[in-house]
């Protein structure tokens, strides 16, 4: 199961997985905020541009898990049954219902782009990188704590699982009290998250943690200004296109819906 | 660094990854297998006061959001905050804080009162996830309130209740040994 | 030289689990602090670097109080504690064994140069880039032998080292720690496992409930092991040089 969180990234040499971290999270996160307002045109802008990501990738796309598919569907149906129930006229109702979908795929589409591509080692001093230029903002402390956890997480996983089992095979689990069984179970995991926070504090104190330690170092090679330039020009197009295309016609091309 | 800060930046990275490892482990309790990550989330705050569950709670969200798949059901990203269920993620901020100060007892309190105070932080910790939840979810899927309701609130209200009356007794036992430990007397 | 002088401490159940220590660890020496358990050996070492202030007593350093410059002594008294998996601080092996260097602030260069040498002394280059906890049990002790190493220390005092390792494990580690006695460190051993390391040790300490009850030699105190608490090593009349667990 510890697997399962690794799962997403897939080593490589493409533009993406060269491209620096931190404009990769930049990027996706301007792009989604611009996605907080979609139109017809803002979504068939975007799309052409994520193709050709994905086409860098050179390989074909990992097939989706089942509830991520299953979601697009749930978000149309939701919206478009609750808005055609409205006083929304039909069609407008399927338009929003299918803007809003869309816009969810792409979404998740960037989100996909960016773990696949982002081995997640990097990520706590990508963070540290982007975080200290913050102000009052515990840069150190912060990517420490991040770092911390993702050792964490499948130590804590495996406890998790071993508590339960040694639960069901003393015959611990009384499906009529599942109150009874939480309290027991939760227990000495607690108890154990406790004393490794003990020990691993202990340990750090130990080997004189320090929040302005040498910076981490951003591990492989990466690549700043080309991807920071071609996004920040797309947003720029996308922007500019539309102010200027909205101005001389006004297509139902560029309503804006939330 | 001082050995204070030390313990909560620890306490607060293992209450985060307990909180990320429960959205990977299913539990059967009752009738259908129940997710205990609220329940982390409102102990976060319950066990470790209301700054260490905020922080635990808050880097939880960024590995979500820089794409580990740690929100519910194995998702990530920031589509999932921007998704129809990205409210209750906002309101996971708000339980910790709530319950680290509603449920912070000094030592000589009376029993009963503690267990009084327990109580509340639990539940009103667990209810303050629904504040933004479902406003949210009404907003991004333009039903109406009832629906809204139905779907978002209705169906967990068992969940609810088990989950906090036992992050209320986890908390009630626990607390004196994790508030020895930030107390950290070398 | 480390001297301990004195060191009392007691929780509030008024029960001493430590209780009036004196020891003292001179230069270069490989001492075995035994003892049952809950007699106060993790206690004892966890004062050995600061991480407990002594409620009494105190602590010298090559004649000073240790609590004086707590970097400094961190440095010099490099622990290894019990549970490998709870003092990992890095995602990856390198990253965990540069924890300690970063935190004094070493320039990147200097910190990458210890590192390759570091890797090189353990033989675990090809475990650079994994992740800690998918290690075996005995290369995570040796990878967090390395993590305290990367500093520097003179002494170094390891805590149960060979809890849960098979064979290979402990043959592992105790010669990456008879190197380390060799090349001049002075080694603080706690373990109850006589029979795999005592043959290595000058010296041999034993504890039951907060005292020191013997202090000597190891073949001196071989006969006295019984009544102190700890299971002699198997075997009757065992010579001291076969309790190793290396290979000749
Ligand atoms: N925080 C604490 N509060 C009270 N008692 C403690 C605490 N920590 C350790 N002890 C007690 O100190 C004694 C010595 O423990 P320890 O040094 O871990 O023993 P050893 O390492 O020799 O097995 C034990 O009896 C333990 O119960
Ligand atoms: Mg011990």
């Amino acid at each position: 199961m510890a697997g399962s969180l690794m799962f997403q990234y897939q080593p490589g040499s493409s533009v993406l997985h060269r491209s620096d971290i931190r404009v990769k999270l930049i990027i996706m996160i301007a792009l989604s905020l611009v996605l907080i307002q979609v139109s017809v045109f803002r979504l068939s802008l975007l799309l052409p541009f994520l193709l050709l990501l994905q086409c860098s990738l050179k390989r074909r796309p990992l097939p989706p898990p089942l509830p991520v598919l299953f979601m697009p569907a749930l978000i149309f149906t939701g919206n478009f049954l609750s808005l055609a129930a409205g006083d929304a006229l039909l069609s407008s109702a399927l338009i929003t219902a299918g803007l809003r979908t869309v816009r969810f795929t792409f979404i998740l589409w960037m989100a996909q782009l960016f773990t696949e591509t982002s081995d997640p080692m990097c990520l706590t001093p990508a963070f540290y990188r982007l975080l200290k230029h913050i102000p009052l903002i515990p840069a150190g402390r912060i990517s420490t704590q991040l770092g911390l956890s993702l050792t964490l997480i499948p130590v804590i996983l495996e406890e998790m699982n071993e508590i339960r089992d040694a639960m069901i095979s003393r015959c611990g689990w009384n499906p009529r009290s599942p109150l009874k069984n939480l309290v027991h179970m939760g227990q000495p995991l607690l108890n154990g998250v406790l004393l490794k926070a003990e020990a691993l504090s202990d340990a750090m104190e130990a080997r004189l943690f320090t929040e302005d330690s040498t910076e981490p170092e951003l591990l492989g090679s990466s690549s700043v200004l080309l991807p920071l330039l071609a996004g920040s020009l797309f947003i720029l197009i996308l922007l500019a296109g539309e102010y200027v295309l909205s101005r001389s016609g006004s297509s139902s091309f560029f309503v804006q819906f939330f | 660094m001082s050995k204070d800060k030390i313990r909560k930046t620890v306490l607060a990275a293992v209450f985060t990854a307990l909180i990320a490892a429960s959205s990977f482990f299913t539990i059967p309790v009752g009738p259908v297998p129940i997710v205990l990550t609220t329940m982390f989330v409102v102990l976060s705050g319950m066990l470790g006061g209301p700054w260490v569950g905020l922080s635990a709670v808050g880097s939880y969200l960024i590995l979500g959001i820089i794409g580990l798949p740690v929100f519910a059901g194995g998702t990530a990203g920031i589509a999932k905050l921007m998704g129809p269920t990205g409210g209750f993620l906002i309101g996971y901020l708000l339980a910790p804080v709530a319950g680290g100060f509603i449920f912070n007892p000094p030592g000589d309190k009376a029993k009963g009162l503690k267990v009084l105070l327990a109580v509340l932080g639990a539940f009103t910790a667990g209810a303050l996830i629904y504040v933004p939840g479902i406003p949210w979810l009404k907003y991004s899927l333009s039903m109406d309130w009832p629906s809204a309701l139905q779907a978002g609130l209705i169906p967990f209200i068992p969940g609810f209740i088990i989950k906090n009356a036992a992050a209320a007794a986890l908390a009630f036992a626990l607390k004196e040994r994790f508030q020895n430990f930030l107390k950290s007397e070398e | 030289m480390l001297e301990v002088q004195g060191l009392t401490r007691t929780y509030t159940e008024g029960r001493k689990v430590l209780d009036n220590i004196n020891l003292s660890f001179s230069e270069g020496s490989f001492t075995i602090i035994a003892g049952p358990n809950g007699s106060g050996k993790t206690q004892l070492m966890r004062h050995l670097n600061g991480l407990l202030k002594p409620q009494s007593g105190k602590i010298l350093l090559r004649g000073r109080d240790i609590r004086e410059n707590l970097t400094e002594t961190r440095k010099r008294i490099g622990l290894v504690f019990q549970n490998a998996d709870s003092q990992i601080v890095g995602q990856t092996v390198a990253s965990d064994i540069c924890f300690g260097a970063e935190n004094l602030k070493w320039s990147r260069k200097r910190i990458n140069e210890k590192l390759e040498s570091l890797l090189r002394e353990f033989s675990i280059s090809e475990l650079r880039n994994r992740r800690p906890h998918t290690l075996s049990g005995g290369e995570k002790r040796r990878c967090v032998l390395a993590a305290v190493l990367i500093m520097e220390p003179e002494i170094i005092v390891l805590d149960e080292p060979f809890t849960g390792l098979d064979r290979d494990g402990v043959q592992d580690v105790l010669k990456d720690i008879t190197r380390l006695h060799k090349e001049g460190k002075t080694i603080i051993l706690i373990t109850h496992d006589l029979e795999k390391s005592l043959a290595h040790a000058d010296r041999l300490v034993l504890m039951d409930k907060g005292s020191v009850v013997e202090d000597g030699r190891p073949a001196d105190l071989l006969d006295r092991l019984e009544s102190a608490g700890i299971r002699k090593p198997w075997g009757e009349n065992r010579d001291l040089e076969s309790m190793t667990w290396l290979a000749p």
